[in-house]
């Protein structure tokens, strides 16, 4: 079998993708699995423990209990990660309590879970809530790039923006 | 004494239809479909491989109308233009993995070529890595065609293995309107947002009409232009393109810029390499996933293996995780991204003739 200059070149090309394939398996496989599985399971029926919890951080939050219902709502997210409601809830608390930084972090983490926050078709469509968020974060988050460029916490607020936006927009996602 | 200049009939067809499909592509979207997803080859598999259970993402599952009228569209207009010809058997296996290959590349970037130009016509920026992923895999692939690549011979074959597509999307037709148990349609995301049944089904049949007449083709208009300067092709992506935005103008779908795009993310890179697979492919199999449709509709046996292989394809990028989102694409993408640009240079590599 005649091989030319461009049999190497391709057989190069495949040798460095399997080294590709090789690094790319063994090294992120592990975090990979846990954002994957963490992604693609936000319709799991909660604990029936969590109802009560959940209806009663609604109700704090709409008589002004933003901080209370916060308080409330941790616990739960954090035992519950998978669910998408007490971080959409976490997010409106946050954003009644003007701390719209925290909000966006929140409202992200529920829309990884359920993109169906923003749909417009599904009865959880809260996308006039999060668009008010977004657009207070931003101007925040612009206002401290101004003094500080080199701002961490606005730079993962514009980034989280960045990705609501995009959620907002609709599409294909 | 005037004289009208003399019109080559090719290039106006070809530009008729480029008119046509950039028109109703943002037209679609306006009236129902994803935004900036008015046609979307590989997003209208992804839906249909969900509509019949193939995969369990119940954001993603309509028989999308519009895939339907591509292929009998395409066959209406190859019967009454006697072009109608059935052959094939010309590596099957790797025409139905080529078919995957092409989903799995559009997953990546979150759109088939077709939806990657409607996406630039409506102001999206994060394209352009795409665009020139596209290209780069264009180039690629006629590489390998000129070192003698070659997938075999099309043979004539009996008429029904040609009719088999047409006959298919028939029954997917049936199965819509009838609204069967087993068929799964989503009620909320991409999948819920769809333009009414009459004006889908009929922008497809007039498309896959034009497509048919014209043999409109994106990669292959890239890639004659790339290798012989030929215009013809090109003048239907480039009438498509001007007005695709002038439809999204007036539209009010025109959003210039790269924050805030429907259906994209920021991991160009990836998005290079996924138009990249997607390019290579398209050339290897004789076209992008919107040609090979209309192949089959005029009675490619190979093209309508390779329209089972998108099925399939779009089944397996839901099912296992391996299509983008706004986030970017998945551990899961990358590692079938880099496996799917392995297996396809392999292919090249096995299947050039040598002297």
């Amino acid at each position: 079998m005649n091989i030319d200059r461009f049999d190497m070149a391709v057989t190069v090309t495949i040798l460095f993708l399997v080294a590709s394939i090789v690094y790319y398996g063994y090294a992120e496989n592990s975090v990979a699995h846990e954002k994957t599985s963490s992604t693609r399971v936000g319709s799991i029926s909660p604990d029936p423990d969590i109802s009560p919890k959940i209806s009663q951080a609604k109700a704090m939050i709409e008589v002004g209990q933003s901080k209370e219902a916060v308080e409330l709502l941790k616990p739960v997210a954090s035992q519950y990660p998978v669910l998408a409601e007490p971080h959409a809830l976490l997010g409106q608390a946050y954003s009644r309590d003007l701390d719209y930084n925290s909000s966006i972090k929140e409202y992200r983490l529920a829309l990884q879970i359920d993109p169906d926050y923003v749909d417009k078709k599904s009865d959880k469509y809260i996308g006039k809530r999060i668009t008010a968020s977004v657009k207070e974060c931003k101007a925040q988050s612009y206002f401290v790039l101004g003094k500080n460029p080199n701002d961490v916490y606005a730079c993962s607020a514009l980034n989280d923006v960045s990705y609501i936006e995009r959620m907002l927009a609709g599409g294909c996602n | 004494m005037f004289k009208f200049p003399r019109v080559n009939k090719e290039i106006v067809t070809v530009m008729v239809a480029g008119i046509v499909m950039g028109t109703l592509g943002v037209y679609l979207a306006y009236m129902g479909n994803p935004r900036n997803s008015g046609i979307c080859i590989s997003c209208f598999m992804e839906n249909l491989a969900g509509a019949l259970n193939l995969h369990g993402n119940a954001r993603m599952q309509y028989i999308r109308p519009e895939l339907i009228g591509f292929v009998i569209g395409g066959t209406v207009a190859a019967t009454l233009s006697r072009e109608f010809k059935v052959e094939g058997g010309s590596s099957f296996f790797v025409r139905f993995l080529a078919g995957v290959l092409l989903i799995l590349g559009c997953s990546i970037f979150m759109g088939c070529p077709i939806k990657m130009e409607l996406r630039f016509a409506a102001g999206d920026l994060t394209v352009l890595s795409g665009v020139a992923g596209l290209i780069f895999g264009i180039w690629l692939g006629y590489l390998f065609l000129k070192r003698g690549f070659y997938l075999g011979e099309a043979n004539p074959m009996p008429l029904i293995n040609g009719l088999m597509t047409p006959l298919l999307m028939v029954l997917f037709l049936v199965l819509l309107l009838s609204k069967p148990n087993f068929i799964s349609t989503s009620l909320t995301g991409p999948g819920a947002q769809k333009a009414p049944l009459l004006i889908s089904l009929g922008s497809g049949l007039l498309i896959g009409y034009l497509a048919q007449r014209s043999r409109f083709c994106v990669t292959g208009g890239i890639g004659n232009f790339i290798v012989s300067g030929d215009k013809t092709l090109l003048s239907g992506l480039v009438t498509m393109l001007i007005f695709s935005v002038m439809a999204s103008l007036y539209l009010g779908q025109f959003h210039f810029g790269i924050e805030g795009q429907p259906g994209s993310h920021l991991s160009y890179g990836w998005s290079f390499l996924g138009m990249a697979l997607v390019g290579i492919t398209s050339i290897m199999i004789g076209g992008c996933p919107f040609r090979q449709l209309i192949l089959a509709s005029q009675g490619s046996a190979d093209a309508g293996v390779t329209v089972l292989g998108m099925v399939a394809g779009g089944a397996v990028v839901q099912g296992w995780g391996i299509t983008s989102s706004n986030l970017g694409p998945t551990h899961a993408g990358k590692m079938a991204t880099l496996m799917g640009l392995t297996f396809i240079l392999a292919v090249g590599l096995i299947m050039r003739q040598r002297d």
